[in-house]
């Protein structure tokens, strides 16, 4: 039996009326940052924490010619990069010799690839504007959303108050403890960057190249059923994948509720009879566990029990 | 100090004789027990290498020796995880992997951070990791950090967060909550 949550019908409404009649002040901003995120020029480092963990990154980011690209550089321990060109997403690993390329599936980019954008958070979120501060030298304004339930994460975002380059991000969990923090010692706002600032510094023959193929999927297609909606999350893009050419395909479907996500991964193997595992890397959760001849992971930056109850809800569709 | 270094030094030499798979089941358990016990030595020579080590079935660390550094880690769940004895059930098959959540966060990241520390050789012999019994259940190590490439490649937070949305991705490592 299907139930509609209530909540659904809501984010229905909510979806139907126009965002300004019910963005408050913070919504705005939101607004302000995503918009500002993707379309600046802007090169910088910044600094990222997760549980106890500290790296420094170097990061440059501009739009060209409508797409978006930008490279991520580790500046502590082994060299690690990431650079994107639009929906290509290359990882490079110059220690092992490796690169993982991703390309997403759908041509759509952010905003478009969200079913409701960001007009649906404030059903699960209480969004308010907060104070005034100083970010890498530069004055910003503080949003913060607050989960209304316990299958989301907190988050803190400060934004520059004149172009809305979010400066500083904290995921916040249920005790009010910093899960993740990104914070910018010094950006510069606007071009033009340096010289090659957004091209790969470790690309040549030497590696190993993991492309990974996907292929978006129509829900009929896929075989298997959710029977657990967590409230606000909508599936966003169903795909197949295939890692290597010699690798089986497995079932990748994405999750969100236009801030958090949950990714759902299918695969087949796995010996029978394997127990549940939770597994928490960093602000993620992986959840992972077999259903007969597949085995399922589900990982999200949400808490445990957003990943385990839908994992726990996913069934074989019957022929 | 002098005192810690010499712990250091012994340490090393038993976690090398643990590597050359010298040492007796019983000292197995010993030097783990050691290890953890030893603050600052951990962080140097933590269990992770040493797990890491075993799963990636490294520089002539044999099979054997994987599996017996598994089953004393395994019937030691409780030294590993000091900081978070669940009482809840679903977890337990947690304690069930590498003893514990904090190992399984660290192996997760073995597999999550090739480039973690420097001096962990990581994804590229995760992924060459034979599938031996020892690395049965951890053998979708490397997927797993395909797949959080994977997720992270698709986390609308990166809406928001922009430039940011790879930074998981990059981000070395940390330790489990």
């Amino acid at each position: 039996m299907v139930v509609v949550h209530p909540s659904r019908l809501l984010l229905l409404a909510a979806l139907l009326l126009p965002l300004p009649v019910l963005a408050d002040d913070g919504l705005a901003l939101l607004q302000h940052i995503a918009q500002g995120s993707r379309q600046l020029t802007y090169s910088g480092t910044f600094v990222y924490r997760s549980g106890g963990k500290v790296d420094t990154s170097r990061i440059a980011h501009s739009l060209i010619d409508g797409m978006e690209m930008e490279r991520i550089e580790a500046l502590d321990g082994s060299p690690r990069e990431v650079v994107r060109a639009g929906g290509e997403v290359k990882c490079f690993f110059p220690e092992e010799k490796l690169v993982i390329i991703e390309n997403r599936a759908s041509g759509r980019g952010f905003p478009a690839m969200l079913p409701a954008g960001l007009g649906s958070l404030p059903e699960h979120y209480a969004i308010r504007s907060g104070g005034q501060g100083r970010v890498a030298g530069l004055k910003s304004r503080a949003v913060l959303l607050e989960p209304r339930d316990d299958l989301r994460y907190g988050h803190e975002f400060w934004m520059d108050a004149v172009s809305g380059l979010l400066l500083k991000a904290n995921l916040v969990g249920a005790r009010g403890e910093t899960l993740e923090s990104f914070v910018f010692t010094q950006v510069k706002i606007g071009g033009p960057l340096e010289h090659g600032a957004l091209k790969p510094r470790f690309d040549n023959e030497q590696v190993r190249v993991q492309q990974v193929r996907t292929t978006e999927l129509k829900p009929d297609d896929m075989g298997w059923i959710f029977r657990t909606q967590l409230p606000g999350f909508r599936k966003v893009v169903s795909m197949k994948r295939q890692a290597a050419p010699e690798k089986q395909e497995s079932l990748h479907v994405v999750f969100s509720d236009g801030l958090a996500s949950i990714s759902v991964f299918i695969e087949p193997g796995g010996a029978g009879g394997e127990a549940e595992t939770v597994a928490t890397v960093g602000p993620v959760n992986v959840y992972r566990r077999q259903l007969g001849e597949h085995r399922v992971v589900v990982m999200g930056e949400v808490p445990a029990l957003a990943v385990r109850r839908l994992g726990d809800g996913i069934e074989r569709r019957r022929k | 100090m002098r005192h810690r270094t010499n712990d250091g030094e012994d340490m090393k030499t038993r976690i090398s004789a643990l590597m050359d798979g010298e040492l007796e089941d019983h000292e197995i358990a010993e030097t783990l027990r050691a290890l953890r016990r030893g603050g600052e030595l951990r962080n140097q020579w933590c269990d992770c290498q040493l797990i890491g080590a075993a799963l990636r079935g490294e520089q002539g660390l044999d099979i054997d020796v994987a599996a017996r550094v598994m089953s004393a880690l395994e019937s030691e769940p409780t030294v590993m995880a000091p900081a978070r004895r669940s009482s809840v059930d679903w977890q337990r098959p947690v304690l069930a992997l590498a003893a514990s959540a904090a190992g399984v966060a660290v192996v997760a990241w073995l597999a999550l951070a090739p480039g973690g520390d420097a001096a962990n050789s990581g994804a590229a012999s995760l992924a060459r990791a034979k599938p031996t019994t020892v690395v049965a259940q951890a053998q979708s190590t490397p997927r797993l950090q395909e797949y959080l490439v994977a997720h992270q490649a698709y986390a609308p937070a990166g809406a928001m967060v922009g430039g940011a949305r790879n930074i998981r991705t990059v981000a070395a490592s940390g330790e489990g909550r």
